[in-house]
């Protein structure tokens, strides 16, 4: 019996391109089994943006941050719900150094979202913690309810929770080879084409259209934190949107990229910033201590990676 | 004239007097019954504590004598032991001096080692980048 093609679907998501390569199971009607697929892909990203997306007026996370510092709980949904505890504990594992309360510093750096009450972002100090917000990132009033004290940021761990989401769903439609990608970031299970890995590259920040690696996964995420796109002049200083939550300004010193590829998207992404933020002279010592696979480019166009990283990757561009 | 009438008020003293020391008697014993009575009553819970003491005292001895008996045991399996512990601590001696032989003999070696100056470079090889079916980067393109 021959093996079902790759089916391929692209649309565009919370600000980024949204794709689906997929190869429905045997026994399931091809084109039914992948249209249903990516019909389940767009609705769980849908569903993900209306209450994670700081930029839509509308969404939950937009009208949490606008109660923020009230004392009033917002009813939202169980998606915001589930990533702000997921935030909060990326915040306690990570000690910090992942804080999704940099929204403040982000506003005054110019990458707005939907508008916010003007008070806080106008008054807070860089990277400035109002008092007794050390304890977490968010009060849960009730089940379904939520306080918080200061605006909070999910983009990158909301595209990684969606990834999450989107992925759990055509598991459980029986789909057992896809490659499900948001903007850089993806999820890969199964077998690519010719029944082998799935092949990916790893972008060069100066836009070459050569990657500088190509890393072969298989049952993995694989997300990067890069300033690749996010990056922008302040005052005659470039800066970018990953900000290190100890200072409110931008960090990562000496990087531009960092990719790091774990069972999870989530938390792939949680990494791949936290490493982002320890810059070139923190990011060796970090990634190996925590055994991870991971990729970073310096300012100098070079790259590294951990030893874990090294047995997936498959190709690295020869350096001139 | 002799008085001849006899002698009954000797009697009746004598009677009395007995009477009374009887009566007396009799006091003393139901006082010294009663005294009995209260010492007994209070010595009651004293003989309940100490019977408890020494129902107590006869389990620690059950226990000291059961622990008496492990630690003869434990004393036996360690000599038991003791030639296997011998045995280890003569392998640790040999470690100790082979270790300090390993020692002694990289003091020896040289701190750095030169290289060969390279005469030529290696010839790199291009080898095109693989097909890929997706690239991981910045987000927002």
């Amino acid at each position: 019996m021959a093996e079902a093609t790759l089916h391929r679907f692209e649309a565009r998501a919370m600000g980024s391109v949204l794709r689906l390569t997929v190869r429905p199971e045997a026994g399931q009607d091809e084109d039914e089994a992948a249209a249903a697929a990516w019909a389940e892909v767009v609705d769980e990203f849908e569903r993900s943006e209306q209450q994670l997306s700081r930029f839509r007026e509308t969404s939950d996370l937009t009208e949490l941050n606008r109660a923020a510092g009230s004392g009033q709980a917002v009813v939202v949904g169980r998606r915001l719900e589930r990533a702000v505890i997921a935030a909060d504990r990326a915040r306690r594992v990570t000690a910090g150094r992942f804080d999704p309360r940099v929204l403040v510093d982000l506003d005054r750096l110019g990458y707005r979202g939907a508008a916010l009450p003007s008070p806080a972002a106008a008054t807070d100090q860089p990277g400035a913690q109002p008092p007794g917000l050390d304890n977490g990132v968010v009060c849960r009033a009730a089940a379904g309810r939520l306080r918080v004290d200061r605006p909070i940021d999910l983009g990158g761990i909301g595209k990684g929770l969606a990834l999450r989401w989107a992925a759990g769903r055509l598991d459980r439609r029986d789909l057992h080879s896809y490659l499900l990608e948001a903007g850089g970031d993806l999820v890969a299970r199964g077998r690519g084409p010719d029944a082998g890995d799935w092949q990916v590259g790893i972008e060069d920040p100066s836009g070459a259209e050569t990657p500088l690696a190509v890393i072969a996964v298989a049952d993995l995420a694989v997300t990067t934190s890069s300033v690749g796109v996010h990056a922008w002049i302040v005052g005659g200083r470039p800066v970018h949107h990953l900000l290190d939550p100890a200072t409110g300004r931008p960090g990562g010193e000496g990087l531009l990229a960092v990719t790091v590829a774990g069972s999870d998207p989530a938390w792939a992404e949680v990494w791949s910033k936290t490493l982002f933020l320890a810059g070139r002279d923190g990011i060796a010592d970090m990634a190996r201590a925590r055994g991870l696979a991971a990729w970073w480019i310096g300012t100098d166009g070079g790259l590294e990676m951990t030893p874990a990283a090294r047995v997936r990757t498959v190709w690295v561009a020869a350096e001139d | 004239m002799t008085d001849l009438r006899r002698p009954v008020h000797l009697a009746v003293l004598a009677g009395l007097s007995a009477s009374a020391y009887a009566g007396t008697l009799a006091l003393v014993a139901m006082l010294q019954s009663s005294a009995d009575a209260a010492l007994i009553a209070e010595r009651v819970p004293i003989r309940a504590a100490a019977d408890s003491i020494a129902a107590s005292h006869d389990g620690l001895e059950a226990a000291v004598a059961a622990a008496t008996r492990r630690y003869s045991q434990v004393t036996s399996r360690y000599s038991a032991l003791l030639p296997e512990i011998a045995g280890i601590e003569t392998s640790l001696d040999t470690l100790a001096t082979t270790t300090a032989g390993v020692t002694d003999s990289t003091l020896t070696l040289p701190t750095h080692v030169s290289l060969p100056t390279v005469q030529a470079a290696p010839r790199v090889v291009r080898v095109a980048a693989p097909a890929t079916q997706a690239t991981t980067g910045a987000s927002g393109r």
